[in-house]
């Protein structure tokens, strides 16, 4: 198993809940509408704070597990991690809800 | 081990101070923690947080990364899980549903046809009393 290969199977398991708990809570373009922007600005923030992380030695890459495709000197397959927090997060804090209204506020 | 130099406290005085601040958005929007129902704030945070560590926990057992030398306590939760990053991917999870609720608050209050109008600024995490009492 490569890097990439371990992030693809947490980003499928995430899209699916996502899916999921759109489907049964009837999520509508307004949910994904902010998702999606989640999604980018967690990705934008993520090669920046990733890069100064790497920058400041907090963790180590193994180079031959990596595609070797860096933004800045974050890995690509790092920016699954922005992409699943922004599926799986707000599902499940709606899942976690006792209600079917997961366009209201709250 | 364990070297007890001020540098070691700089990643982990560093998210204290991002935690902080979540906290503080969170408690002026009434978002997650603060929100008419905290517990379902925490458990959300708890099962994304156990998420991403076992996320890590794969990763590092795999060999994909491994703690660096720089900055940290060397408190480790499992070999090279740093103590740190526990606070950083509660952090990173509690981020993410604040901006999420922010961004849904947002559209909400731009959506046509609400009984509230919209207001200027509307993405700032302004308490209303009269909505959250719903």
């Amino acid at each position: 198993m490569t890097y990439a290969g371990l992030a693809a199977v947490v980003v499928a398991g995430a899209l699916v809940v996502a899916l999921v708990v759109a489907r049964v809570r009837r999520l509508g373009p307004r949910w994904w509408a902010a998702t999606a922007v989640a999604a980018v600005v967690l990705m934008v923030l993520t090669v920046v704070f990733d890069s100064l992380m790497i920058a400041a030695d907090l963790f180590r890459y193994d180079d031959a597990a990596l595609l070797g495709v860096r933004v800045w000197l974050t890995p690509v397959e790092d920016l699954a991690w922005p992409v699943v927090a922004a599926l799986l997060l707000p599902a499940l804090w709606v899942l976690a809800g006792d209600d079917d209204r997961g366009e209201a506020d709250a | 081990m364990i070297a007890l130099h001020w540098t070691s406290f700089v990643y982990l005085a560093l998210l204290l101070g991002a935690l902080a601040s979540m906290a503080l958005v969170d408690r002026r929007g009434r978002l997650l923690l603060w929100s008419a129902r905290p517990g379902r704030g925490a458990a959300v945070l708890t099962v994304g947080t156990l998420v991403f560590l076992g996320w890590d926990l794969v990763a590092i057992a795999e060999g994909f990364y491994s703690r660096g030398g720089a900055a940290m306590t060397g408190v480790e939760l499992a070999p090279h899980l740093p103590l740190e990053e526990l606070f950083f991917v509660v952090f990173l999870c509690w981020f993410t549903l604040l901006l999420h609720g922010l961004l849904r608050r947002a559209s909400g209050r731009r959506r046509p046809g609400r009984k509230e109008p919209a207001r200027r600024g509307a993405l700032r995490a302004v308490p209303d009393p009269a909505r959250e009492a719903r």
